[in-house]
């Protein structure tokens, strides 16, 4: 949903976390000295973070392991208070508006349901029903939707711990919006899930995104969902933000090489990757007049096959299939893009 | 809080304990062993004092059945507490798995919730022993008029000092958590041993540590103190007015630090 101009739903300025813990050494006497010592050191989660989101986005929030991801996520929903930098969530502190600012979001951590785990389903709904103050034509018209939407309705009656991942990623996920949140935040809300799985849930949030303006904040380590999802996306490291921006232009700026796979009618020996194609002799074609230069980066004798790696800013498509000429005839040609995976490990490195 | 709010908070609470019910009842032998085991437990320590006390006569001033009506009155707070703030026994699992976060992302002070999400059903032995203790002992203790009038009353409000005290105690010792996370320990030194110690009579014990348990961990304020002016063993009128002015000085210091714990909470990675 495009939010240009929009009101601020998500504020964070200079946000900062830092963790006092223990220094550890090794060994049993290591412990004891600890004890005794009680030696500490400062861990810098979250390092002077801020963005702001508008009402009705959807923004990944992306990053590898211990990044701060999951701590940035917990201060905006006032599970943790931040070191210092402020927070704001449709303009309310968490850390001092908790309750209120509790009532205006809806939080999802993937690995760890908030539904009661002996009890059916429904009651998980009905207690949270009640927590919120959901009217009860509203919590009616709510199941009739939601029911539908996610398919609930094959495991209401079941208890929370005989469902599988996926139907209670679907139920945590039906439960964090009970209340009509104007907020959401997901925490990893694809994990361990399959194909199909995920497949429903990314259906579900991109419809509760565009259908009720519901503004989310998704944090994933499965760059499909964020490629599926997500207009904008921001990239944490060491606990600073490393960018903030849409999809294309994050691609753009790293201008990763594109893969052009050819398929060959035979291979000449002695192809390997690393060769260096394209020194543009002076006979070119009109389409090939400047250098054109492409590496090989892979070669697959059994499938005749050849994958050349060029940078589009420099070199065309035709440029390249002009150089490849030598490698023999070409029967099929593909391009590959660099994704987002390949994007954010760039990004990260 | 409005009376609207009050309301809802009633009907939430409810609905939480009643989910926390059935969520027990899922496992029907775990709860009638824990029980089971609740029940004998604690029982046998005032047997044992009871068959000391019989067969030696009573100790320091005190009969067995004065003991016996202090351990009832301590039992019962115990029990009350026990019943509405057992999650505060089980704290550090909260603190241990990150399940706190759960009660944050709520609309509802988290002690609140905490409470509601588990009343201790299974703990309502230590109010049965309590009340057991208080039938055994009061008919001789009306009889040879050691208690009459309006001793009733306050040994009623003794009993609700002593759980207001073990839940200030109780939740001091769980906002540890918030800062030390694993508080088991703790509360076997702040809880458990106290709680048996002061089921008896103070007098047995030496003087600092008389002061420890009506100061630093009161349990002993709410039960031997007021009983020791209601029993006549000593100390003035104004000994059934102490605690009326501990607890709520008391309750306040410990929601104050839990207050405080709160902005301390560091959860768990994920």
């Amino acid at each position: 949903m495009s939010s240009m101009g929009a009101a601020t739903a998500v504020m964070a300025d200079g946000l900062r976390k830092v963790y006092c813990v223990g220094v550890r050494k090794p060994g049993l006497w290591g412990s004891v000295r600890q004890l005794v010592a009680g030696e500490t050191r400062d861990v810098i989660a979250v390092d002077g973070v801020s963005f702001d989101i508008s009402q009705g986005e959807f923004v990944g929030y992306i990053g590898p392991n211990g990044a701060g991801k999951s701590t940035t996520v917990k201060m905006l929903t006032g599970i943790l208070h931040p070191t210092s930098g402020h927070v704001e969530v449709n303009g309310l502190s968490p850390a001092h508006a908790r309750q209120q600012v509790a009532q205006q979001i809806g939080v999802v951590f993937g690995q760890r349901t908030q539904l009661w785990w002996d009890l059916p389903t429904i009651d998980s709904f009905e207690i949270l029903a009640a927590m919120y103050d959901v009217a009860p034509a509203d919590y009616r018209r709510f199941m009739g939707e939601f029911t539908d939407m996610l398919g609930l309705g094959e495991f209401l009656d079941t208890p929370v711990r005989r469902l599988s991942l996926g139907q209670r990623m679907r139920a945590d996920i039906a439960a964090a919006l009970i209340h009509a949140p104007r907020v959401l935040f997901l925490d990893e809300p694809t994990i361990g899930l399959d194909v199909m799985a995920k497949a429903q849930v990314r259906g579900f949030l991109t419809r509760v995104n565009r259908d009720r303006g519901v503004t989310i904040l998704l944090t994933t380590h499965d760059m499909r969902d964020i490629e599926e999802l997500c207009e904008r996306v921001m990239v944490i490291n060491h606990g600073k933000l490393m960018f903030d921006g849409n999809l294309e232009s994050l691609i753009a700026s790293a201008g990763l090489p594109t893969t052009m796979r050819l398929r060959l009618s035979s291979i000449a020996p002695g192809l390997a990757a690393g060769q260096v194609l394209g020194k543009t002799p002076g006979d070119a074609p009109e389409c090939a007049k400047e250098e054109a230069l492409c590496v090989i980066t892979a070669v697959d004798y059994s499938a005749r096959a050849v994958d050349l790696a060029f940078d589009r800013r420099k070199t065309s498509a035709p440029q390249v299939l002009w150089a490849a000429r030598e490698l023999g005839e070409v029967r099929d040609v593909s391009l590959i893009e660099a994704g987002m995976e390949e994007t954010v490990k760039w990004l990260l490195a | 809080m409005t009376s609207v709010r009050l309301g809802r908070a009633a009907r939430v609470y409810r609905i939480l304990v009643s989910a926390s019910l059935r969520g027990k009842m899922q496992y029907r032998l775990d709860f009638l062993g824990s029980t089971l085991i609740q029940t004998l437990m604690g029982a046998e320590g005032m047997l044992f004092i009871g068959a000391v006390l019989w067969r030696f006569g009573p100790v320091m001033g005190w009969s067995i059945f004065d003991i016996a009506m202090l351990y009832a009155v301590s039992r019962m707070g115990n029990g009350v507490y026990m019943l509405l703030c057992n999650e505060l026994d089980r704290f550090e699992l909260y603190m241990v798995n990150g399940d706190f976060d759960t009660l944050l992302i709520r609309p509802w002070p988290t002690l609140f919730t905490l409470l509601a999400r588990g009343v201790g059903i299974d703990r309502l032995a230590f109010l049965a022993q309590g009340i057991a203790a208080a039938a055994l002992a009061a008919p001789r203790l009306v009889a040879t008029g050691v208690i009459g009038g309006w001793d009733a009353v306050w040994l009623l409000a003794s009993v609700a000092w002593s759980a207001l005290l073990y839940f200030a105690v109780g939740l001091a010792t769980a906002a540890a958590g918030f800062w030390i996370v694993r508080i088991d320990e703790l509360q076997v030194f702040t809880m458990n041993a106290p709680s048996t110690a002061t089921s008896y009579p103070l007098d047995i014990y030496p003087s600092w540590l008389r002061w420890v348990f009506v100061t630093l961990l009161p349990l002993g304020l709410g039960a031997y103190v007021p009983l020791r002016f209601i029993l006549d063993k000593g100390g003035t009128a104004l000994d059934l007015l102490w605690p009326a002015l501990a607890c709520p000085v008391a309750v306040w210091a410990a929601l104050t630090l839990w207050k405080t714990g709160e902005a301390h909470y560091t959860s768990t990675g994920t």
